[in-house]
């Protein structure tokens, strides 16, 4: 009896997840049709940057850094969703996570390919680029960001790539004799031959738990060394000894919302409600609050204990981000990214998914503003008697920035339709951990098999 | 015919010039002052005057001191590799320096008044200066160079540390402790009347009651105003590089054509930086042959105007100009601190060809280095990057175990391989860099 429920529910979680893969609908195909116009509309405006040269951009000798840097270190930022939270709730054991860690992965190597194409975007000559490698010293941190970022953007692919080859296994199985060959060979050499055995299983549980507990230091090395890039110089607001955790900080909470939106987006769409809960919504609201205070506490050391002492340039920097043309962004970050996502994530009652998830857009968009608060304003002090710096993104920059969004969201859009946006296999297990072998234990004697432990694969 | 001519005739006129000048600029720089501008300049001045280490322009130095010095290093001196000096350098080099102790020629125009009173000689220690606790005083007369010497008796007073003394007010280069006659002097010449104090502007270890003092300067008799004179002659090289010091000399006379003494010269260059005019680059006293002499360091290129301003005591201030062209300096005018010297674990390791910016011109290829041999610091960082590249490489292998005994090990030997190549890649980048900076210790 109870086998047979879970056999249902297995049944159901395929559909519901592999039934998307291969119907696709028209409003699929206008979204992706949008968002290639966006991207080419973005192609167009780098284009004329590579043919004109940075003249085009707002960024000019004294604040030569403006919306690319920005959305690097935003990309940067949320692809520590992923990879950071799936590998501590996978090491930590948390049950619940199954259904949100590949969303997870995904979003860490999208955002990790999105992000690190940024500073080439900000380059002015790119066709130099490869001289960071012949050139480079080690004394550099833009060496060591090449250094993370590289290992980082491996180790995601390699960690959401692991655990994806069981779902993989099971897609080359459920292909019908209509799909083309080219289908069949992808994910049959995608699958490395999976059949389930429990040697194939102990191997890839082993490599996906070295892969789990390696990344995090991995990750929380990227954004720290990201942060040195700005601490490593005397610059008013960058110079700072807290940068790092400071930076680590502020990517896992950002990181933390951009799950929580794009489970909102796939629970609607997909349908999912079954397998993504009001729970989970819950579980990562009181980790987006957790981390909103830590990065509350945070900003207000770094900020105090530059004011209390307030040196000149300090002085200057402060005055434009709390009362000059800085402040509207300053405060939008300080009251739409931290007090008002606190509030909607301590109000108790009814509404809890839109409630959290409001929260969640509000604290990606003000961890965007807060990138900008960080880069720009600093570089408009002036670090001799001259006047003040000014910076007005361009509508090269502002069609570069929405394309890097829109590129992101595509190939999202694009992942989804050739892999299974939720672990079935996974969920799978962690159900008949829940429904069987829990009350098992209680009443032993109806003793039963996981349907993924059997040799020779899909049931 | 006539072209042949021409051209005989443009040799013969233009040739000897050349050649001449040619010599003067293969005599002007040695194989060695090069080598010494290069590497050993940046901390003991240029023509060994002194700086952060010893002056080496005083006789004492034998050749195989000096040998020893730059191969293994003394004090806080780095050594300098055969990578970095050859040893056919470092012979000029020793050549050179031991050529510097001769006496400096004299000065073209008279010497500088004899000074009113004798050097001072202040004794540091514990106690304080000269032995006496509390504020500390001396004493010299407006007018007078002004030559201190400060001796620091015991060396753990100073534990090995630069000392730098200035006096305030004055735009005087700091006297700066040489390690081993354990002095520092400084020399200036009291212009007013009125209190001046000096301080060592680093920080003294064990003798923090020995900040500085006062120094009294009393008025002359003869009150500076009466020394109305006008500036009659600025004398300066036509010719000088920029980055060396160099003498400005302005002669005051008076209407009768006597010199006047005494009285203070102001030096001014022109520069156009934002506006045009004057900045003022320093000051000197006349001495009692109507000469005030400023040591001033150029750091343009191209044609200077110098000019000497006397404000004539009530009179109209008189001014004379004079036009040096600076050629440009062959060396950096800032030395960058380049941090902690850790002790090297082992010899360094260096694989490539070393080279300076100014020697190529353009940046060097990329060469590998671990400055502490194969127990580098650096290879903590390499030995952390091995150690993820290495574990993803097995978690490939994992893969390529899972697919055994199947036809699909396409991935799982792709992956292994991208990793053993980006892995590789990055190990290169953080070992290798061009190197420019030789005598720089990174």
């Amino acid at each position: 009896m109870r086998a047979r429920v879970v056999e249902d529910y297995s049944e159901r979680l395929e559909h519901s997840v592999l039934h998307h893969l291969t119907y696709t609908s028209k409003g699929y195909y206008a979204f992706v049709l949008f968002l290639l116009a966006v991207v080419a509309w973005g192609l167009y405006a780098y284009s004329t940057q590579l043919r004109y040269g940075l003249i085009v951009t707002g960024m000019r000798d004294v604040v030569m850094w403006g919306l690319y840097i920005v959305n690097f270190v935003f990309f940067i930022g949320i692809s520590h969703a992923g990879t950071l939270i799936s590998a501590i709730l996978r090491v930590t054991h948390a049950g619940w996570r199954t259904p949100v860690t590949r969303m997870a992965e995904v979003i860490t190597v999208v955002a990790l390919m999105i992000g690190a194409t940024m500073p080439f975007i900000d380059m002015g000559r790119p066709d130099r680029v490869l001289n960071l490698f012949f050139y480079g010293r080690f004394q550099s941190p833009l060496i060591w960001d090449i250094l993370a970022i590289t290992t980082y953007l491996t180790g995601s692919i390699i960690y959401l790539y692991l655990p994806l080859i069981p779902d993989l296994a099971l897609m080359r199985d459920r292909l019908g004799p209509d799909a083309s060959a080219l289908k069949h060979r992808f994910y049959t050499s995608l699958a490395v031959g999976w059949r389930n055995t429990p040697e194939q299983r102990q191997r890839l549980e082993r490599a996906i738990g070295i892969m789990a507990v390696l990344i995090i230091p991995i990750a929380v090395s990227v954004h720290t060394v990201v942060s040195w890039v700005f601490a490593m110089t005397l610059r008013p607001g960058w110079d700072s000894t807290i940068f790092g955790p400071y930076f680590v900080v502020g990517a896992i909470f950002s990181g933390i919302a951009s799950i929580l939106i794009v489970m909102a987006i796939f629970c609607k769409l997909y349908h999912l409600e079954e397998y993504i809960t009001e729970k989970h919504f819950r579980y990562l609201g009181y980790m987006l609050m957790a981390l909103l205070l830590l990065y509350l506490y945070f900003t207000l050391s770094e900020y105090l204990t530059v004011g209390y002492k307030l040196e000149v340039e300090e002085k200057h920097l402060l005055t434009l981000l709390m009362l000059g043309k800085n402040a509207p962004w300053f405060w939008f970050f300080v009251l739409g990214g931290l007090v008002l996502p606190g509030f909607l994530l301590l109000r108790s009652g009814r509404q809890t998914i839109p409630r959290i998830v409001t929260a969640a857009v509000l604290v990606n968009v003000a961890m965007w503003v807060k990138r900008f608060v960080i880069v720009v304003p600093s570089l408009q002090v002036p670090l001799m008697p001259f006047e003040f710096g000014a910076y007005t993104p361009t509508w090269v920059e502002w069609s570069i920035t929405v394309a890097a969004f829109a590129a992101f969201m595509l190939i999202f859009a694009l992942f989804v339709k050739v892999f299974p946006i939720i672990s079935i296999w996974e969920v799978a297990e962690q159900h008949h951990e829940e429904e069987v072998v829990a009350p098992a234990r209680l009443a032993p004697g109806s003793a039963s098999r996981s349907p993924w432990a059997e040799p020779g694969g899909a049931p | 015919m006539s072209k042949r001519l021409v051209r005989l005739f443009l040799v013969s006129v233009l040739l000897p010039p050349l050649v001449i000048s040619g010599m003067a600029l293969a005599h002007d720089k040695t194989e060695g002052q090069k080598a010494f501008d290069s590497k050993c300049a940046s901390c003991h001045g240029p023509a060994g005057s002194g700086g952060v280490g010893p002056a080496l322009n005083t006789p004492g130095y034998e050749a195989d001191e000096i040998r020893t010095a730059i191969r293994q290093g003394r004090g806080g001196m780095p050594a300098f590799p055969v990578t970095a000096i050859s040893d056919a350098e470092l012979d000029e080099v020793v050549a050179y320096i031991q050529s510097l102790a001769v006496p400096p020629a004299a000065p073209p125009l008279p010497a500088g008044a004899p000074r009113g009173k004798e050097p001072i000689r202040v004794e540091v220690s514990r106690n304080g200066f000269n032995n006496t606790p509390g504020e500390f005083r001396l004493e010299a007369e407006e007018g007078q160079e002004v030559e201190i010497t400060f001796v620091y008796g015991e060396r753990d007073l100073t534990q090995n540390n630069p000392h730098q003394i200035l006096v305030t007010g004055y735009n005087i280069d700091t006297g700066i402790l040489d390690q081993e006659n354990r002095e520092v002097t400084v020399r200036f010449t009291a212009t007013g009347a009125g209190e001046v104090s000096f301080m060592c502007i680093l920080p003294c270890l064990g003798h923090s009651n020995l900040l500085g003092g006062r120094i009294v300067i009393q008025p002359t008799a003869k009150p500076a105003a009466e020394a109305a004179g006008v500036t009659r002659r600025l004398d300066a090289p036509a010719q000088a590089r920029s980055g060396r010091p160099l003498s400005l000399r302005a002669l005051v006379e008076d209407g009768q054509g006597k010199p006047v003494g005494g009285t203070p010269v102001k030096f001014f260059i022109k520069v156009d930086f934002f506006v045009n005019g004057l900045m003022e680059i320093g000051e000197a006293m006349t001495n009692d042959h109507g000469v005030a002499v400023l040591e001033y360091t150029p750091r343009l290129t191209g044609d200077i105007r110098v000019v000497a301003r006397h404000e004539g005591g009530g009179r109209k201030a008189t001014e004379t100009a004079t036009t040096i062209n600076l050629a440009e300096s062959s060396r950096p005018f800032y030395q960058p601190e380049v941090g902690i010297k850790l002790p090297a674990p082992g010899p360094e390791i260096f694989v490539g060809l070393g080279s300076t910016l100014e020697a190529t011109g353009s940046a060097p290829m990329t060469s590998l280095r671990l400055p502490g041999g194969l127990l580098s610091w650096l290879l903590l960082l390499v030995g952390g990057v091995v150690l993820v590249w290495v574990t993803y490489f097995r978690v490939m292998y994992q893969l390529l175990r899972i697919s055994e005994g199947t036809e699909t090990r396409l991935v799982p030997l792709v992956g292994m391989a991208v990793v053993v190549v980006l892995g590789t890649l990055l190990v290169l980048v953080v070992i290798t860099g061009p190197s420019t900076h030789l005598h720089v210790h990174p």
